[in-house]
Order: C-alpha cells, then sequence, then structure tokens
C-alpha cells in the first residue's frame, strides 16, 4: 500500500523542472527585473545570488518564456573546458555543427558576432559561471562588445567576494540583479503552492504556521534547503506512515518529525 | 527505506539538550526567589522560630513599623512607649534587650524620661503630705471640770515658769 506521504515527498525532489515554477511576489518581481533589463541594450547582465536562491529556474522560465520572441539560449552547465565552450557557441551562432577535428578560432568568432550587429540579437544565458575561468570571462567580455552577443551572467554569491569590483565585470556590467532567501510568508507560499499544484490538499493543510516558522529557521528561506528538509521530512512521514502509523498525526506534522528531519541534514546537532 | 532508530535516539537527545537550560533557568529563577524571599523577611521568618509565645510576636511586630516609619515616632509613639516599655519589662527580659537593642536611638531621643518623672514628682508630693498625717496621733481623755481645771491651771504655771525662764 502506498503512503499519503510519498507522493508528497516527489513534489520536493531538488530538480529544476520549469513546471515546477511557483509563482512567488519575489519571483515574480525578479523576473520583470531581468526582462526588462534584457530588452535594454546592455552588453552583460549580471544575475546572482547564494546558491538555492531560484537563479537557474528564473533563467529557466525566461528562457521558456523568450524563446518564441527572441533568440535566447540557456547554456545550464558550464564547459570543461574552453574548447567544448567554443563548439558550443559555434552552434549556437552559426546553427551549425564544429566540424570534426577542428576549433574555433576566437578572432575569427569575434569578427563573425560584429558582422551579425543589426541582424541578430542573441542572449545567451550562462548559468553556474562562477565556473568559468577568468580568461574564458575576458573572452565572453570580448564577445558582448560586438553587440550582437548579449550574455546573462548567473554567479553564486559568496560572502567574502565581490563580484561586482572583479575586473572584467567592473567597467561592463551596466545591470545587476540579485536574488535573495524568501520571507517566512513567501517560503510558506512557495510550500502551499508545490503541494496544492500535485493535488496535495491535506498534507498542505498539515502543515501549520508554526511549522513554517520553524522550517524558515532551519532553512533560513533557502528554496533549495527548504527542498531538501520537505524531502527528508516526508520520507519519515512515509516510514512511520507504513510501519508505525501511531507516531504520525495526519492532522499536523509533528514537531518531532520536522526536528527529526533537521537533525538528519545537519541544520541541528546533538 | 533507512533505519530510524538512530535518528530517534540522536533526536531524544537532542530534546535533552533543548530543555536544559530551561530546567536550568528555572531552578536559577526558583533560587533566587528563594533567596529574596529569606533575605527580604528575614526578621519575620526568623522571631517566630524562636519565639512561640503568641504576646511577645505582637510586640515585635510594632517595634518593625515603628522602626520602618520614622515620621511616626515623635507624635504618635509617646503613649504606646509608655505602654510598651511597661509591657516589655512585664513580659520578657530577653525580648526587651533585643527591642531595645533595635530601637535604642528612638528611646533615647524622646522625652519619654521626663514625662515619667513629671507623674513620679507629685506622687513623691503626695507621700510627703500623707507621712505627717501618720505621726499625728490625738489621745482624747475624758476628764471632769474639776480635774480639767486643774490640769489646766498647772499647765499655766508650767507654761508661765517657761515664758519666765526664757526672759
Amino acid at each position: 500500500m502506498k503512503s499519503r506521504y510519498e507522493a508528497a515527498k516527489n513534489v520536493f525532489v531538488d530538480s529544476i523542472d520549469i513546471d515546477d515554477y511557483i509563482e512567488l511576489d519575489s519571483s515574480v518581481t525578479a523576473y520583470k527585473q531581468l526582462q526588462h533589463s534584457i530588452d535594454k541594450p546592455l552588453k552583460m547582465i549580471l544575475l546572482f545570488g547564494k546558491p538555492g536562491t531560484g537563479k537557474s529556474i528564473l533563467l529557466n522560465r525566461i528562457q521558456e518564456k523568450l524563446k518564441h520572441q527572441k533568440e535566447i539560449y540557456y547554456f545550464d552547465t558550464p564547459a570543461i573546458n574552453e574548447k567544448e565552450f567554443f563548439h558550443k557557441l559555434f552552434k549556437v551562432l552559426t546553427k551549425k555543427d564544429l566540424p570534426n577535428n577542428t576549433e574555433v578560432n576566437f578572432s575569427a568568432l569575434v569578427n563573425f558576432c560584429k558582422n551579425l550587429r543589426g541582424k541578430r540579437e542573441i542572449i545567451i544565458l550562462l548559468d553556474e559561471a562562477q565556473m568559468y575561468g577568468a580568461a574564458m570571462m575576458e573572452k565572453i567580455r570580448l564577445l558582448s562588445d560586438s553587440r550582437a552577443v548579449k550574455f546573462v551572467v548567473s554567479l553564486h554569491k559568496t560572502e567574502d567576494e565581490d563580484l561586482i569590483a572583479k575586473e572584467h565585470f567592473q567597467s561592463r556590467i551596466w545591470e545587476v540583479i540579485e536574488l535573495k532567501n524568501a520571507t517566512k510568508e513567501d517560503q510558506t507560499s512557495y510550500i502551499h503552492k508545490k503541494l496544492l499544484k500535485k493535488n496535495l490538499f491535506e498534507i498542505a493543510n498539515s502543515i501549520k504556521d508554526k511549522d513554517m516558522k520553524l522550517i524558515h529557521t532551519f532553512t533560513k528561506g533557502n528554496y533549495r534547503e527548504c527542498n531538501k528538509l520537505f524531502f527528508t521530512l516526508f520520507e519519515i512521514c512515509e516510514y512511520y506512515d507504513k510501519n508505525e502509523p501511531s507516531k504520525v498525526n495526519y492532522e499536523r506534522i509533528p514537531q518531532r518529525i520536522i526536528e527529526m528531519a533537521a537533525l538528519k541534514l545537519g541544520y541541528i546537532y546533538v | 527505506m533507512y533505519d530510524i532508530k538512530p535518528l530517534e535516539e540522536e533526536w531524544k537527545k537532542y530534546k535533552k539538550k533543548k530543555r536544559k537550560p530551561w530546567y536550568t533557568f528555572i531552578f536559577v529563577v526558583f533560587l533566587m526567589l528563594l533567596i529574596s524571599l529569606t533575605f527580604l523577611n528575614y526578621k519575620e521568618i526568623d522571631f517566630p522560630k524562636f519565639n512561640d509565645k503568641s504576646k511577645v510576636e505582637i510586640v515585635t511586630n510594632k517595634s518593625t513599623t515603628l522602626l520602618i516609619d520614622k515620621a511616626l515616632t515623635t507624635l504618635e509613639i509617646k503613649k504606646p512607649k509608655v505602654s510598651e516599655v511597661s509591657q516589655i519589662t512585664e513580659i520578657k527580659p530577653m525580648t526587651v534587650t533585643s527591642y531595645e537593642n533595635e530601637s535604642m536611638e528612638i528611646v533615647e531621643d524622646l522625652p519619654i524620661p521626663e514625662d515619667v518623672k513629671t507623674i513620679k514628682e507629685p506622687r513623691v508630693k503626695i507621700r510627703t503630705a500623707e507621712k505627717p498625717r501618720k505621726k499625728m496621733h490625738l489621745n482624747i481623755i475624758e476628764t471632769t471640770s474639776v480635774s480639767a481645771y486643774k490640769d489646766v491651771a498647772k499647765r499655766f504655771h508650767q507654761t508661765h515658769d517657761l515664758i519666765w525662764i526664757l526672759s
């Protein structure tokens, strides 16, 4: 017999699925801001925030929405090396595959982009751009100077490093969009909407405001951490539901189980 | 499915750890309350323990109130002080000494001893008036007119002789 918590658990599997996109006040604001920046004649746009603040899902969302209006491409995983990156870029720009045993000539690529100015406007969304090296970033900058290719660079914000102060961003980044962790209200709305989207009304109702306060304290409003916590929480609920049903309260998620999930994920410790 | 037992054990330890500061806080508050109560009401608690008589308790209560309110000492104490002093001296010398030690200053400052003296002085005067009364004894002797005449004549001669000698 299947537990009711199994479906709930699967809702929180950490994946970037555009169908799972939840519209919140904060995410709508960020989306509109990014769309507005893309429309501006900018060379580069910096999207940054802590891991799990929704950068990737936002880039996916914007690509999905604008793909029929603009020439927009999403580079999800960073290229292992420079060669691979330029292979991908060549394919996007020329709409052809690079012939075998050939390499991209960077100078020729820049000239090709310069020739595209006024003819095409290409938007490239670079996710996890902190993985690219300084040399690669410098080449991306030179390509953006052609004004035919616009880059949206998504970066992790680190505590001790001011990304905007970096040399290659200093003079060129004209628009900076920062994504922050969710507030308690936004996080509550996110959880409920996610569960209601899968018609899990009873489970959504079993998560009370007080529980969300505790969850927000543990996850600090981070969406990824929130997904992880809820996945673990429903996994524990599923176990009890199958093996020791007396330990599960269907009306309300017991605080004990929330704390157990937090212990398992290391948010709290003995 | 993973084994939930170690997680349950870990949660129990966590709960115990989480409650520990609360237990400590409650204990500290209780301790502070106990200490403050003991120190604030030290006299009230201490005296009844050693003195079982109810009369003595009343006396001590009066003394404490008098000690606290200094403004009342000059006007209101006069009458009760006299009575109290008399009561104390009558009831328990031990309690009197303890009471006097604490309220010695107030007792000395007040004009109580003078009042007592003024009360005693008239008593002395009355006593001096009463003493001659006790010494006066009138011996009334019943005599006849003849014997009385003779007696008067005798006295006359005696006093006459006395005046003559003196002159």
